[in-house]
């Protein structure tokens, strides 16, 4: 048996995603399954340690860019998106879940669905979203039980991983605010290793306010493989904290911006989300703050995330000799 | 090459028509390596023998409304299929190509055949309501549910 689940926005929507597998797995424990994902994310993680099937990549922002150049065809669009139809059909699908709300993800499932009209389809309707978490409202629509995951306690927390950036500025945290945090973590938690996460096209930005050796550059996967117990995961809202979900890492994220953790956050139970608090927050991803930094960001401040991070080391079981040394 | 005027009519620019060609192909798209480049408009040719000089693998098909210049090209210029731009010709073309096609518009020799010329841009990049529907049955999209709802698709990209 096979199964395609249809993943069809960012990187972090994908490691949302994720969390439905094992549901997914234990109904049909057979099943060998697949993701469809834009070639954005594809471009960033093209394989999943935890399916057996495969990733197949949506070329869409070459779509995209073919549509916004005049000079060519409409279709050779149409043949592009036929050809990735005729790649789906080969590979006979069994069954099909719409994880995505758009209505590419609508109209690709009616696709696929002409080719197996008898068999289970699931999608999405074009209607307007009720309020809840993303990945309940899409385990509801497609009667998948999910777990909500906790964070795995029995480690103690040996390395703290901030990560400072997101994909949208006004979502970022203030830099020097983060410059401070770490400052006092090394001081308070010596023993702890501290690094500042950076992809190899933040480096440049970040090298300039964290030291060299606090810095670690590292790719998607190699991240995924190397997060683990002994780690607590500092973040904004990023597709870090559902990596962090994934791999049970304690978790603190905060919400600043357009961010809405109802929908987005981290779907973990015990994680710490702290938000922005201004009269705009939340405000809408397509509108630019008008200030820098943003007003919402002054709510949270950084006695409130190392108090967050102080609660977590706590909480987890710490290892003997720091208990003894620091009476944590 | 040929004459810059014809009958009274400019082709292309007198003065420096090989400054011409590579400025307009300059301003041309990206072209990919699958493309198959198609050129409305031969003028005098300068701008064909310096998009063959750039672009020496691909294939390159050019539509020009003066069957006289089509004849004269032919005979000219092997390496580059010119035909007479009629609405036959475009049709077949469409039907047989299999690359994903390019359309360049050369504007210094459309004159007062604008039109004419516009309107095969319009056909062969199906950017047009009514060139769109065209396409769809010539290709038998209007009568097949799977191509009308891959085409659902195509026109939601933008949104």
């Amino acid at each position: 048996m096979r199964i395609l689940l249809v993943s069809l926005q960012r990187l972090g929507d994908l490691q949302i995603h994720r969390l439905l597998i094992p549901a997914v797995q234990k109904k049909y424990p057979t099943a060998a399954i697949y993701f469809l994902v834009n070639d954005s994310v594809y471009r960033t993680q093209n394989e999943l340690p935890e399916i057996s099937g495969s990733l197949i990549s949506f070329p869409r922002e070459s779509l995209l860019s073919a549509w916004a150049t005049n000079e060519r065809s409409l279709v050779d669009i149409y043949n592009t998106c036929s050809r990735l139809a005729d790649e789906v059909q080969e590979l006979q699908f069994d069954l099909i879940y719409n994880l995505t709300f758009s209505k590419i993800a609508y109209h690709l499932c009616q696709v696929f669905a002409n080719f197996a009209p008898t068999k289970n389809l699931y999608f999405l309707e074009e209607e307007i979203i009720p309020g809840g978490h993303l990945l309940e409202l899409i385990a509801r629509k497609h009667e998948i039980a999910i777990p909500v995951a906790s964070s795995a306690t029995s480690a103690g927390v040996s390395r703290v991983l901030l990560q400072p950036l997101t994909n949208d500025p006004k979502k970022n945290w203030p830099i020097q605010n983060w410059v401070s945090l770490s400052s006092q973590l090394s001081m308070l938690f010596p023993w702890l290793g501290l690094k500042v996460l950076c992809a190899s096209f933040e480096y440049e930005r970040l090298k300039d306010y964290f030291r060299q050796e606090d810095l670690l550059e590292i790719g998607w996967q190699q991240l995924e493989a190397s997060l683990g117990p002994g780690d607590l995961v500092v973040t904004g809202d990023t597709s870090i904290q559902h990596l962090a979900v994934l791999k049970n890492v304690p978790l603190v994220s905060l919400f600043l911006g357009s961010g809405d953790p109802e929908r987005y956050g981290p779907y973990q139970s015990d994680a710490i989300i702290l938000k922005g608090s201004s009269d705009c927050y939340p405000c809408s991803p397509r509108l630019e703050c008008p200030f820098s930094p943003t007003a919402c960001s002054s709510g949270i401040k950084i006695e409130d995330v190392l108090s967050a991070i102080q609660q977590k080391i706590r909480t987890v079981h710490q290892p003997r000799e720091a208990i003894d040394a620091y009476g944590i | 090459m040929f004459p810059t005027e014809r009958q009274g009519r400019l082709l292309c620019s007198p003065r420096d028509p090989d400054q011409e060609a590579a400025r307009w192909i300059s301003k041309q798209p990206l072209v990919t390596s699958d493309s198959h480049i198609v050129v409305l408009g031969f003028g005098a040719g300068f701008h064909i023998k310096s998009l063959r000089r750039e672009y020496r693998a691909l294939p390159m098909t050019v539509f020009e409304s003066e069957q006289e210049i089509v004849e004269l090209a032919t005979n000219q210029a092997s390496t580059v299929d010119v035909q007479h731009l009629s609405s036959d010709n475009l049709a077949r073309f469409v039907m047989q190509t299999r690359n994903p096609i390019l359309v360049l518009c050369f504007r210094p020799s459309w004159a007062l055949r604008e039109h004419l010329y516009m309107d095969a841009f319009l056909f062969l990049t199906a950017r047009s309501e009514s060139h769109l529907q065209t396409r769809k049955k010539l290709l038998g999209h209007d009568r097949d549910l799977r191509a009308q709802t891959i085409w659902s698709l195509v026109m939601e990209l933008p949104g």
